[in-house]
């Protein structure tokens, strides 16, 4: 496989995952509207932004954002700025477009299905605006864009033939979810609610939800949530789809899949940036808040790294000529 | 319009009780329609299409449309207009009725396609080796060597089989006079893809006629280019391939995709490749693989600029150097343009009789050289009967078609020709055939083209269909996509079918 066509497969990946996870971030938070105080809904925006990693309009001109500025924020004006704003890169329709993008670039590599799904996602979220949706049901609009990324998930799953194209995209699904699941886990460890309280609990549950592992630990646990059990759920379990230590072990298979010479030197340096994500990980659960943060800010920098590593290794290793 | 009544669609289908899609056909008997004789009467080989078609009402027919765009919109089957602020990529209009050709008139374009090429291919051989044709006075050659698109670098370099062109899009037109040859396409002929995805909407549209009718399929073409490829590989087992494009920007960029998922071959830019110890190598996952056979789809002048453009970002410094020394083989070759040159193409009939010996079966449209002085003469006095073409231009940029311009555009065109002579060439206005298109909810009849595709290996042979070009403007005869033109399936039916 082309050195240029991993790339864009590792990217669109990365993209759609993006798409996915803000489009549920999103549709989440607008669900409580309705049934939330104002503080609850300036808190609330305040996570969504800090899951995201994402900073609100104008914060160039006020620098970090606090939970109180976002009681005089508007949500329609900042649902627009997550979903369709241009001069937002990580907005749901950059990420779309950039998905499609790098879709575009490997388009002979993908099935007619898989690129149609993904076409049609992009067109009728281009054709939308918010004063569309905004009146009507917009939770419903947002699912629908979950639906469709998971849509494509499945059509990749049943008509990619499991090689390099598939481990690439693969990878770049897996670390995109590990980075927005790391950053969810410290904007919620960071946040006011840390301790064991009741809003402690109803933002933990939220945290589960954006993750998509709400229900899979109300089977496991449970009754109530609360921050230690899902810190475990998401970073350490392995069984979670949205973990990041399932995360890691999925990378790590892809990894071995892509170039099975690697499983012959498990100290290169990809590997062993995953062994220490998997150590720091194991050791995050039942630690102290500020060690967890630690851990947790010294993973998404280690993600970071792993990134760097597999495009050097891949994509942009040097060529003597 | 007498098509058979009867309350029944081909597709089974009710008929509703509306006005038909063929109410107000304006049948104009200075044009030959594809679907309808002068009497109004389906053509004997359009005569299911025509029943189906003509059983639809309006409405049905317009919802047809909508799901054929629809579903052309949905699979991205685009292209890119250049400059044009609102979206640089355009869904391919496709207009929903096919046109029907009997296998009898497709075995005669059949047979002048397969002469034409192979005379090319002979003249392009001669014209970079012994240059016979030009020392015998058949092709003057000072119009070879100072078109822009002969290429002095290939003088000498063995080409595999002997094959320049290996893939050819000629354009063909049908006048009351018969089909004739508009023009050829032998550098980076495009439009196959477009043909093939036209295939895939407009059988769904219409299952059970396009069962009844018997068509011929064109769905092998991705194998047969795979072969022909093969043919001109310099090592013998499992060669690399690739197909270069310019990216993703260019205009064409939906076919580049579409064909290398149909031969199983990488898609690589120039970026992918790299030159090394006189091979072509592409950058993997695992490292740099060797490529032997490049179909490029990047003009000469951006391939290599070591020796073409130095400014071009799109090719591989060296790639030349490698054909050149047998390493790598390419489709179409280098040069080649100098022989799909609008004013090299008025000899393309001497060229059929001078290395074959024969008449060509499908002669060209009449062509006057503005570069001789009869030529020039008769271009001026009669400019507003005439299409006016520059040499060096395609896509329907840079003409003039005399009969639709205003006197002060004539006369600004006529001071370019003027001043230089050497870059126009003119011809009768066509009679372009018609065929009927869904305009506005009704059928209306458009001119229309045709470029079949022929491939040339170790054998010459043509796909059985093609692109039909629509001219989708009222009155129209510029068919190109760029300039608001369409285009429509092509099926090769037997001349009986019902």
């Amino acid at each position: 496989m082309l050195a240029r066509v991993a790339d864009s497969l590792y990217w669109m990946s990365r993209y759609l995952e993006r798409v996915e996870f803000s489009a549920r971030l999103v549709g989440l938070q607008l669900q409580r509207l309705p049934v939330s105080s104002a503080g609850e809904i300036a808190q609330g925006w305040s996570l969504v932004f800090r899951c995201l990693g994402a900073q609100p309009p104008g914060a160039e001109s006020f620098g970090e954002a606090e939970d109180d500025d976002y009681l005089f924020a508007d949500g329609y004006a900042l649902t627009d700025f997550l979903t369709f704003e241009a001069s937002n890169p990580s907005s749901i329709l950059a990420s779309l477009h950039g998905a499609r993008d790098n879709a575009r670039q490997v388009r002979d590599c993908l099935s007619a299905a898989l690129w149609t799904c993904l076409n049609r996602t992009y067109l009728s979220l281009r054709g939308t605006t918010l004063v569309d949706e905004w009146t009507k049901e917009p939770e419903r609009f947002y699912a629908g864009i979950v639906e469709g990324v998971q849509q494509f998930d499945g059509i990749c799953q049943g008509t990619l033939r499991r090689g390099d194209h598939w481990c690439f995209m693969q990878l770049g699904k897996y670390v995109e979810r590990a980075q927005l699941a790391a950053t969810t886990l410290l904007a919620h460890c960071g946040g006011p609610f840390s301790s064991e309280t009741g809003s402690d609990g109803e933002h933990w549950t939220n945290a589960l939800r954006a993750c998509n592992a709400l229900e899979a630990y109300g089977r496991t646990q449970g009754g109530d949530v609360n921050g230690a059990h899902a810190l475990t759920r998401l970073g350490g379990e392995p069984a979670q789809p949205h973990a990041r230590g399932f995360a890691a072990e999925r990378r790590w298979d892809r990894l071995e899949a892509v170039d099975p010479l690697l499983a012959d030197r498990p100290r290169a340096t990809p590997f062993a940036v995953l062994a220490r994500i998997s150590g720091l990980l194991s050791g995050c659960a039942d630690a102290p808040t500020a060690v967890q943060q630690r851990h947790l800010a010294e993973i998404l920098a280690l993600y970071q790294k792993f990134h760097g590593l597999l495009e050097q290794e891949y994509v942009y290793y040097p060529v003597h000529v | 319009m007498n098509v058979r009544d009867d309350d029944r669609a081909a597709d089974g289908e009710r008929k509703p009780d509306r006005a038909s899609p063929f109410d107000q056909y304006d049948l104009d008997p200075g044009f030959f329609d594809e679907m309808l004789d002068a009497a109004g009467s389906p053509r004997p080989h359009c005569r299911a299409l025509a029943k189906a078609v003509g059983d639809l009402s309006r409405d049905e027919l317009e919802r047809l449309h909508q799901r054929v765009a629809r579903s052309l919109l949905h699979e991205g089957i685009t292209f890119t207009v250049y400059g044009d602020d609102e979206s640089i990529e355009r869904v391919f209009p496709v207009d929903c009725v096919p046109r029907l050709l009997p296998a009898n008139e497709w075995a005669l374009i059949e047979r002048g396609l397969i002469q034409r090429v192979q005379a090319l291919n002979l003249f392009l051989a001669d014209v970079y080796g012994p240059g016979r044709i030009l020392r015998d006075g058949i092709v003057p050659p000072d119009l070879v060597r100072s078109c822009p698109n002969y290429r002095p670098e290939m003088e000498g370099v063995k080409v595999p089989l002997d094959a320049y062109v290996s893939v050819c899009g000629s354009d063909i037109v049908r006048t009351g006079d018969g089909f004739k040859v508009l023009e050829d396409n032998l550098r980076v002929p495009s439009g196959v893809s477009y043909m093939l995805a036209c295939r895939q909407a407009i059988r769904r549209a219409y299952p059970r006629v396009f069962r009844g009718c018997r068509v011929r399929p064109v769905e092998r073409y991705g194998r047969e280019l795979r072969r022909v490829l093969e043919s001109l590989s310099p090592v013998a087992d499992s060669p690399g391939m690739a197909l270069l494009t310019p990216g993703i920007h260019n205009s064409a960029y939906y076919e580049h995709a579409f064909l290398a998922a149909e031969t199983g071959i990488e898609l690589v830019r120039g970026v992918d490749l790299l030159v090394e110890r006189g091979r072509l190598l592409m950058r993997t996952i695992r490292g740099l693989r060797p490529v032997d056979v490049l179909y490029r789809r990047v003009d000469d002048d951006f391939i290599d600029p070591q020796v073409f453009r130095a400014d071009s970002l799109l090719g591989v410094p060296g790639l030349f150097e490698v054909y050149r020394r047998g390493n790598l083989a390419m489709a179409n070759a280098p040069g080649t343009g100098v022989a799909d040159d609008k004013a090299v193409y008025a000899y393309v009939p001497s060229m059929i009789r001078y290395y074959l010996g024969e008449e060509p079966i499908i002669d060209n449209v009449e062509t006057h050289l503005c570069r001789d002085p009869d030529g020039l003469r008769y271009t001026l006095e009669h400019l507003d009967e005439l299409v006016v073409k520059a040499v060096g231009e395609s896509g329907g940029y840079g003409m003039l078609v005399g009969s639709h311009a205003s006197a002060s555009e004539r006369a600004e065109f006529a001071a370019r020709i003027r001043a230089n002579p050497q870059n126009y060439i003119a011809q009768p206005t066509l009679a372009l055939s018609r065929a009927p298109c869904l305009i506005d909810g009704r059928l209306q009849p458009r001119h229309v083209d045709l470029r079949p595709f022929v491939l040339h290996g170790a054998e010459t042979q043509v796909v059985p269909g093609g692109l039909c070009r629509v001219a989708l403007r009222e009155g129209s005869l510029v068919v190109n996509s760029s300039q608001g033109g369409g285009a429509k399936d092509i099926w090769i039916v037997d001349a009986t079918a019902d």
